[in-house]
């Protein structure tokens, strides 16, 4: 048979198995009783996030108000210690002299969690990170780059730009002048930052192979990560370690590749949602209808630092302070919950939500440990600046625009 | 002071009947959308889940979390791109997996669907065994691009995966079925008999 008859056979079966089911209605009372259901869950699962964040955000906001929205922008090239605040922010102990009359600190919900009004935000410094806007390259030195063409995941890693496209699957490596090089094809996805390199997965329908560029110039490393339908990279660690999911025959799993020998399974953990720097894993240790339960793991020994079932955990920030922490009860529209974590313990330093009144979507580290956060409020899309004392500021100006059209890519 | 009372409780009231009315008319267009929207949606349940039971729990979160939603969703010609994204989220899901083996080690097997075409039923029951065995994004794939009709590039967004990937599950799944075509020459029988 042709791959179109092969086609053709799979659509009619589909169609003639879905018109085999009964009639079945739902009325909307059940949808609202279904609805009411999911938002106590997940408010259950935020008021216990709440009730921490306040136990341990209260006597800091008096020690660090004067870095909240209404003061002046925060620095974004490095020179907050972003340690020294996580530390006093996750320290329950009260605050030895705190200010007669501090500055307001920002708005929070009744139960405590910070308000992210992205249009109440006061206008910042520029990201400390590159960025694309359509398919030209923004770089933290202030010049551009228009690339030959658009691109969906960029990493810049000096002489050479590498960018990837969902549309087409070609890596593409863009020189000095914005001119395209392709690089690999039936590509599925690409991670990594000037530190670490670049790393990305090819699959060709029957072969995964995971590739990784330690520096721009030199050939790609290749090493085929057997016996997985398909494989996707999830971050790439300072040591050259890259993380994958893949499809094995037991389900999804954890896999790390340091392309010196077979990429190995991680434990049986069943996501990764990102790394950290040191060879930390962000992984999924199991999951229920209310969210899931997610543990920082060290990948040298697999030994678990800490755990949470509070968030679902993404990458580590570069100056290794911070985890990112997101809705652990996520659908299709994009997040509401921002949290950073201590890496070292897992603790709240600043928990933020959107309520209704937008939605959050990508993030990225800048060198400093402030999280670069894309959010859509009233028709309009903001890049954010947090911080671990609950500051926000603007990044960008805003964009009016689609709910999909989000106009930053942000670099990695 | 009487008067000022009256009129705030006047204009509370007038607050109040806004609020319902305004809820009301909410709920009204979301249960048209619902009305139209579901034998569709749940078809695809079906086919992405395998059984009724399944397929209409996933109907209910998918619709259930748009209703949530719904003030947030704008653009009202993106909905169906949205809710059949989160029926897709909702369906990869891990917990869900669990939930089903669950069911299955607890249960009766399920009933075998009543036949109602006249479709030849042991290539029909070759082709729906074999979409059992594909891995869960394989599956998605295949019924977003062959039942759905969805582009690769649709079939990528709706997944929130590449186009290369889309292209690649696909053909791992075409890849599978011809080599099912070996061991059980029903699948190809019709292909045959329809030359």
């Amino acid at each position: 048979m042709s791959r179109h008859e092969d086609e053709k056979l799979l659509a009619r079966g589909l169609h003639e198995r879905a018109d085999r089911l009964s009639e079945y209605s739902l009325d909307l009372d059940e949808v609202r009783g279904r609805a009411g259901s999911i938002r106590r869950r997940r408010r259950a699962v935020c008021g216990a996030v709440a009730a921490v964040v306040l136990a341990v955000a209260v006597p800091v906001g008096l020690n660090v108000a004067a870095t909240g929205p209404d003061s002046a922008p925060l620095p974004a090239d490095g020179s907050p210690d972003p340690s020294v605040t996580v530390s006093r922010a996750v320290d329950p102990s009260p605050s030895p002299s705190p200010s007669p009359d501090p500055r307001p600190g920002p708005e929070r919900t009744e139960d405590g969690r910070i308000v992210l009004d992205a249009a109440a935000a006061p206008r910042g410094a520029d990201p400390a990170l590159d960025y694309l806007t359509g398919s030209v390259l923004h770089r933290t030195d202030g010049s551009t780059l228009a690339l030959a063409r658009r691109v969906d995941i960029v990493v810049d890693l000096g002489e050479v730009v590498l960018g990837f496209s969902y549309q087409t699957g070609v890596l593409t490596s863009f020189d000095a002048a914005g001119e395209g090089t392709r690089l690999a094809g039936d590509v599925v996805g690409l991670v990594g930052n000037r530190e670490t390199g670049a790393a990305w997965v090819e699959d060709d329908g029957a072969r995964t192979t995971a590739a990784i560029l330690p520096v721009a110039g030199a050939e790609p490393i290749r090493r085929e990560v057997p016996e997985v339908g398909s494989a996707q990279p999830v971050g790439l660690s300072a040591d050259g370690t890259l993380v994958l999911e893949g499809d094995t025959p037991e389900g999804q799993r954890v896999l790390a590749t340091d392309f010196e020998s077979e990429p190995r399974l991680v434990g049986d953990y069943v996501a990764a949602g990102g790394v950290t720097p040191d060879a930390a894993v962000s992984a999924q240790v199991s999951f229920s209808d209310t969210g899931s339960c997610w543990a920082l793991l060290q990948l040298s020994t697999g030994r678990e630092r800490w755990d949470t079932c509070d968030y679902a955990l993404g990458a580590g920030s570069p100056e290794r302070t911070l985890v990112l922490g997101t809705d652990a009860y996520g659908d299709g529209i994009g997040g509401s919950t921002v949290a950073l974590l201590d890496a070292r313990t897992g603790k709240v330093a600043a928990d933020y939500t959107t309520g209704d009144l937008g939605f959050t979507q990508d993030s990225a580290w800048e060198p400093s440990g402030y999280l670069l956060q894309t959010t859509y409020q009233d028709g309009t899309w903001y890049l954010l600046r947090l911080g671990p004392d609950g500051a926000v500021e603007q990044a960008l100006d805003p964009v009016a625009g689609s709910e999909l059209d989000n106009p930053w890519v942000l670099g990695q | 002071m009487q008067l000022t009372a009256a009129r705030q409780h006047t204009s509370g009231v007038e607050s109040m009947t806004t609020t319902q009315e305004r809820r009301r008319a909410r709920d009204g267009e979301f249960e048209d959308y619902m009305r139209g929207r579901q034998p569709s949606l749940r078809r695809t349940a079906y086919l992405l889940a395998g059984d009724e039971h399944t397929a209409e729990d996933l109907v209910q979160v998918a619709f259930a979390k748009l209703y949530l939603s719904w003030d947030r969703v704008r653009d009202q010609q993106t909905l169906d791109g949205y809710v059949r994204r989160i029926l897709v989220n909702e369906h990869n899901s891990l917990w869900r997996r669990a939930w089903k083996r669950r069911e299955l080690s607890t249960d009766a097997p399920p009933e075998a669907p009543q036949t109602t075409a006249t479709y030849d039923e042991g290539q029909s029951a070759a082709l729906w065994e074999f979409v059992g065995t594909l891995p869960r994004k394989q599956r998605a794939v295949v019924v977003l691009r062959y039942y759905e009709d969805l582009s690769e590039a649709e079939t990528a967004e709706v997944m929130g995966i590449s186009v290369g990937t889309v292209k690649s599950q696909a053909s791992r799944a075409l890849a599978g079925l011809r080599s099912r075509v070996h061991e059980n020459p029903a699948l190809s029988r019709n292909e045959e008999e329809g030359r």
